[in-house]
């Protein structure tokens, strides 16, 4: 069934690829224009391909005291105006030029620009229109000089932006509190800071056919496996769509199975998840734009490690680990379980439970699983509506849907008390996970296993759990096995994945991304 | 996504145990102890277990050695080229029959099994179709996943194992156990044929030994592959002996399962255990019946090369669902398994035939 | 292909949402906690009791579903156990449930006739919902008036008598619990046995003391009464605790049992007389002592223990010498024993150990007791 659906998929992705593609040479016609000699043709071009917009500042003036046009051309907003004024226009127009003539030696302008004359730290010198407007619309200043076949962009980039704040869904108690930014400058040199390896790497890519985003694939050389960084290159490569605003977009663009319910990638607003990623031989992807930066290959049991596991005891963080293995597993299979146990299997509950059980039911009206999925779903839409609402007020929904539906429901004789119980417990143990995404991931099967407890009891369940055993066995990573290191058995991989040992017990990087430099402590560390 | 050449496909020796364990671990254990009983005295059966495991440990180490010593060579092409290409193909379909009987009577089995523990009124063909649509999904995955469920599954089929065994410690009853060694030879050896019968399914080891990252290691791991199900029936029999006594034991049809239902949890948590570790037992019976679909469907793929294995599994499981739904009563699926068993015992004479035509002609392996 | 696959699953996704074969609410189901067994009013098979449960009285307001009983006794005739209970459920808007059961109680009456224990426990052990752990007990009387108490402190009687049952811990005159699954062995072994005793006193019941069931013939052939019951405890060594009390210098002493162990050990010689040595080891304190003792004197403690020691020798051995004269049945499991540790020789006389010959009846039992009285409590004296 699956294999058919995939199918269709692809037929359709394929279409969608080769229509775009037709769309995309005729515009690239349009734009890859030569830059000419002439100052005022050049300007007329860009004016036309972007159609004249309010917030393109076009200034000429003049070089020195000659008469030699030149013009800076930027975007108004995205940069820093100041020094586009005091940095490019007064300079150049105070340059002082070797003899006092009226006309400018242009080739050796060329030279003396970047030379002598700007202090700008970012120069490029750009040939086509394409790269011009790429440019200015990075917040970088074109300077246009009369004669010149080439364009000068300078980097003045300055907006307004969200300064460093902790992230607000990964918090931690104790542990770093500085979080990605949207500016992808920010957020590398965050990880610079924090890893001063000369191996670490940062390769950029621009991805998104129109939007022109940058991404950054980093990696530290030496530890990561190749084979892994070649297959991430060539899969961000292969990224060709309009627009790529978050990484999200990007992990469904690049995993290895777009069907699966299950997160591939960790994405992550945390520098110390990303440091300590790297050194476990992983690769990142940083993206211009988004605060979120996603880390691969990504195994199962990474999703329920939190960063405050290292920095905290380690036998408490070691039942930490477990509990949250626990809460998972309660977070998909307790409502199933409720249903199963109470239309199927009384017998497995206690006796006297049973009875008060039963008891409690006697006025409600619906058969165990409409009661689960009735609630379950209520459940869902509180959520929901929770994260839409502003905060003050979405505090007031919990309360309100969560005690006061709740009460009202079972007083009316809807639901059961012992529903109740379930559905805040399944709700509280989804939300113990530190990944959100896996959190989405297990609100999803619960309904399905709801449903199949629904249909054949504890039976249903079991072939539930098979079948999610299946999918995750036969999922992969970047090529890592998605059930590593249960799957494929890493024994040294378990001492921080199932339990935490302490800092010192954790020699090796983990296996299952066979990393080049496997030693992570020294042997002066070992005592 | 194209899959990665660097990511492992090769079955390690622990996948390769663990595989061996768990096709052998399924239906046979269930009513083992009855039929045990039966032949023995007292708690004398576990002789006969273990007489019956380092017989069959002894055939693996056999069949392991065999194909390890065709490394590269799938069990048709090396069969073909000791013994000839029809009676290869004809030696090769046997095997694929009989692993498709073995995956057709654990269907029957435990969706019989369901319907009397757990789902009474559900007729069994829908409890069959649902759970052989999930052998199918398991089955057209890669292969190496289906090795790695194993993997997955098994410690959490011991563990269960161990925790009936003791919350029974209770019930055990020493007076049970003894007296020892008074059964007569003959009735042991019998009790050893009949455990013979469960632990057919590790003739998987003459397919698979080619897809293991170290071959050499294949005689090792078959013979342990087969150790751990003798101690596990073994203990499974002698706590059955000692919790019912023998002659209770042979009146219970299924005695594994009725030790569960003794457990009682300490604190009354749940009651009714037996119908957890039922539940946990088909992921047992689960991963029988899919390496079994799952090694004739590579038989097949090694016969016909061209053939696609998401087609062949689709065509395979239709015929397993009819095959079990054929038996009509009890009886008659007994009768049917026994035949079936026989057949495969009379299948251990296949690498005895290979070594030794292979001997005569000076075949060997690439 | 898509086609091909998609309507078929069609087809089985409607099937299952017409399905859902086995679904049974749980405020649907009748929970059937006990049974009790009488013989019909004609004479002409049984009378059989079934207590349900009602759970609307167990909810968190019970107020609303007024007062009255948490259960309900439904009393049919018919020939047979499985007929019987499924006219019932053809009577009751709940199916009865079994899952749940604990209890059987079968009438004196009914189980002194020859092979009716059997045929009523069969489909109690056979049927799937029925658990190996149900408890048995023969009602010295009607079992349906057993069932009818009205228990103090529990709203179910067949709970309140199942707890009972169960605290032989604390008294070495209650029999150890006869659970379905043992009995199922003792049936197929053709032992004689003793099943525990229900007997209605004026406001409660009372499980004290053990029916003697033949092997042979699985009919009820007397009881066995506390003094009895507390031998026996010994001899089989099911004793988990309780007092003894024994007279020295002419007043009272309690010893209590903390810890007891019992070992056996027998003999046969040719001529196929038996031999049964009893070691019966025992720990514990005084519990109550009627005269101030100087329990630091370790002679005063040793006459004590010896005191202690007889008082168990004469329990055991009148107990033994009863059921050899009375009964002439084995329910000690002494046969068990014989078959471990003398395998060949019980194949010869196993069918004359209870019966023929009887060398039950003519085997003689040699009792050691040893008792070491490890504390005296708290205190050494209460007063002087």
């Amino acid at each position: 069934m699956f294999s058919s659906l995939k199918k269709f998929l692809k037929k359709k992705k394929k279409k969608n690829n080769s229509q775009n593609n037709k769309v995309e040479h005729s515009n690239q016609e349009d734009f890859n224009i030569e830059l000419s000699k002439n100052l005022s043709e050049d300007l007329l071009n860009i004016e036309e391909m972007l159609d004249k917009p309010d917030d393109l500042i076009i200034r000429k003036f003049s070089i020195g005291e000659t008469n030699q046009a030149c013009a800076v051309v930027c975007i108004d907003g995205l940069v820093d105006s100041e020094s586009v004024t005091k940095k490019i226009i007064e300079t150049i127009q105070h340059a002082k030029l070797d003899k006092n003539e009226k006309s400018v030696d242009v080739k050796k302008f060329k030279e003396d620009l970047t030379a002598h004359i700007l202090s700008s730290q970012s120069v490029n010198w750009a040939s086509t229109l394409d790269d011009v407007s790429l440019g200015i619309h990075s917040g970088d200043t074109a300077l246009y000089v009369d004669g010149l076949e080439e364009v000068l962009i300078i980097g003045t980039r300055k907006w307004e932006e969200r300064g460093v704040e902790e992230p607000v869904t990964e918090a931690v108690i104790r542990g770093p509190r500085d979080g990605f930014t949207e500016n992808i400058r920010t957020n590398t040199a965050h990880v610079r800071r924090r890893l001063r390896d000369p191996n670490l790497r940062y390769e950029t890519f621009k991805v998104g056919r129109r939007s022109k985003n940058t991404l950054i694939l980093s990696y530290i050389d030496g530890i990561v496996n190749p084979k892994i960084v070649e297959e991430a290159k060539r899969r961000i490569k292969s990224i060709d769509v309009d627009d790529v605003p978050e990484t999200g977009i990007v992990e469904q663009l690049i995993e290895d199975s777009y069907l699966s319910p299950f997160p591939q990638m960790h994405s992550t607003e945390r520098p110390d998840k990303v440091s300590a990623a790297l050194l476990e031989g992983r690769v990142a992807i940083f993206l211009d734009g988004t605060p979120f930066v996603l880390l691969a290959p990504a195994t199962f049991g990474q999703f329920f490690q939190s960063p405050e596991d290292y920095y905290q005891r380690f036998p408490i963080q070691t039942f930490v680990r477990l509990l949250r293995y626990v809460a998972a597993f309660i977070a998909v299979f307790l409502p199933a379980l409720y249903i199963a146990l109470l239309s199927y299997h009384p017998g497995m509950i206690p006796s006297k439970l049973a009875f008060s059980i039963a008891g409690t039911r006697e006025g409600v009206p619906f058969p165990a699983f409409v009661e689960a999925f009735l609630m379950e779903s209520m459940m869902e839409l509180l959520r929901e509506a929770g994260i839409r609402l502003p905060k003050p007020i979405g505090q007031t929904i919990g309360i309100v849907g969560g005690l006061i539906i709740g009460e009202a429901a079972v007083s009316a004789g809807i639901v059961s008390p012992i529903m109740v119980i379930i559905v805040a417990s399944t709700a509280v143990a989804s939300f113990i996970l530190p990944s959100y995404g896996m959190t989405l991931t297990l609100r999803m099967l619960k309904f399905g296993s709801m449903f199949a407890a629904a249909m054949f009891g504890l039976f249903g369940i079991i072939l539930v759990y098979i079948m999610i055993n299946i999918h995750i066995t036969n999922l992969k990573s970047i090529g890592v096995p998605y059930s590593a290191p249960f799957g494929p058995f890493f024994k040294k991989d378990w001492k921080d994945m199932v339990f935490k040992l302490p800092e010192s017990a954790l020699k090796d990087r983990p296996k299952m991304t066979k990393p080049q430099d496997t030693n992570r402590i020294g042997k002066g560390a070992k005592k | 996504m194209k899959q990665l050449d660097y990511a492992d496909e090769k079955i390690s020796t622990r996948e390769f145990i663990l595989g061996i364990t768990s096709i052998i671990l399924g239906i046979g254990v269930l009513s083992l102890p009855r039929n045990l009983a039966q032949l023995t005295n007292s708690s004398d059966g576990w002789i006969s277990i273990l007489i019956g495991g380092t017989f069959c440990a002894a055939i693996a180490w056999v069949m392991a050695k065999t194909a390890s010593k065709f490394p590269k060579q799938t069990f048709y092409e090396y069969t073909s080229s000791v013994l000839t290409k029809p009676v290869s193909i004809l030696i090769s379909f046997t095997y694929i029959a009989y692993f498709i009987c073995i995956a057709a009577i654990s269907t029957r089995v435990i969706s019989g099994i369901s319907k009397v523990y757990m789902l009474e009124r559900t007729p069994i063909e829908v409890i069959s179709l649902f759970f052989l649509l999930v052998v199918i999904y398991a089955v057209s995955g890669s292969r190496i996943a289906l090795f790695r469920l194993n993997l997955m599954f098994i410690p959490i089929i011991i563990f269960i194992v161990v925790v009936i065994q003791v919350f029974n410690i209770k019930l055990f009853d020493m007076t049970n156990i003894r007296p020892m060694f008074i059964t007569n030879w003959s009735n042991i050896l019998s009790g050893g044929k009949e455990s013979i019968f469960a632990f057919l399914g590790f003739e998987i080891v003459l397919f698979y030994t080619i897809l293991m990252k170290k071959p050499k290691s294949a005689a090792k791991a078959a013979v342990v592959g087969v150790t751990i199900p003798m101690v596990v029936y073994i203990v499974i029999y002698l706590f059955a002996i000692g919790v019912f006594s023998n002659i209770v034991t042979q009146n219970i049809v299924y005695p594994t399962i009725e030790m569960a239902k003794e457990v009682e949890i300490p604190g009354q948590f749940f009651e009714r255990f037996e119908s957890i570790f039922f539940t946990i037992w088909i992921m047992t019976i689960f991963n029988t019946t899919a390496m079994a679909l799952d090694v004739s469907v590579y038989g097949l793929t090694s016969i016909f090369p061209k053939l696609h294995k998401k087609k062949l599994v689709f065509a395979l499981a239709p015929i397993i669902y009819l095959i079990s739904m054929m038996p009509q009563d009890f009886t008659a699926i007994t009768s049917f398994s026994q035949s079936t068993s026989y057949v495969g015992v009379g299948l251990f004479s296949i690498p005895f035939l290979i070594i030794i035509v292979s001997k005569i002609k000076g075949v060997k392996g690439k | 292909m898509n086609k091909w696959i998609s309507y078929p699953l069609i087809c089985i996704f409607l099937l299952i949402l017409a399905g859902c074969w086995d679904r049974v609410e749980i405020e649907e189901r009748g929970f059937v906690i006990a049974v009790g067994l009488d013989k019909a009013e004609n004479g002409e098979g049984f009378e059989l009791t079934q207590q349900i449960v009602v759970p609307g009285k167990f909810g968190p307001d019970s107020a609303s579903g007024g007062s009255g009983d948490a259960y309900l006794n439904i009393t049919r005739q018919g020939e047979t156990m499985f007929e019987i209970i499924r006219e019932v459920a053809a009577e009751t808007s709940r199916s009865p449930f079994y899952e749940h059961f604990k209890l059987v109680i079968i009438s004196s009456e009914l189980a002194e006739e020859e092979n009716n224990l059997p045929h009523i426990l069969d489909h109690f052990i056979r049927y799937h919902e029925m658990r190996r752990a149900t408890k048995v007990m023969i009602a010295k009387g009607s079992a349906k008036e057993i069932l009818e108490v009205e228990p103090k402190n529990e709203r179910l009687p067949a709970i309140y008598i199942d707890s009972i049952s169960v605290n032989n811990f604390k008294n070495s005159r209650m029999v150890p619990v006869s659970r379905i699954g043992d009995l199922h062995e003792q049936l197929l072994n053709e032992n004689s046995y003793t099943i525990q005793k229900v007997e209605k006193g004026e406001e409660t019941v009372k499980v004290v003391g053990n029916a003697v069931i033949e092997g042979k013939t699985n009919s009820l052939i007397g009881f066995l009464e506390a003094e009895g019951t507390e031998g026996m405890n010994f001899l089989t060594g099911e004793i988990q605790g309780g007092i003894i009390k024994t007279k020295y210098k002419g007043q009272d002493i309690v010893y209590d049992m903390k810890t007891t162990n019992h070992k056996v050990k027998t003999i046969i010689d040719n001529q196929n007389n038996v031999t049964i040595e009893v070691k019966i080891q025992s720990e514990g304190s005084i519990g109550e002592a009627l005269l101030p003792l100087n329990f630091e004197d370790p002679k005063v403690i040793e006459s004590i223990e010896q005191q202690i020691e007889q008082e168990i020798k004469d329990k055991v051995m009148n107990t033994f010498e009863k059921v050899q004269e009375e009964f002439k049945v084995d329910i000690f499991g002494f046969g068990n024993y014989l078959e471990q540790q003398h395998y060949q020789k019980w194949q010869e006389i196993k069918k004359d150990w209870e019966q023929g010959e009887n060398y039950f009846s003519q085997s003689t039992l040699k009792p050691k007791v040893n008792i070491r009285i490890r504390r005296s409590e708290n205190i050494l004296k209460s007063y002087k």
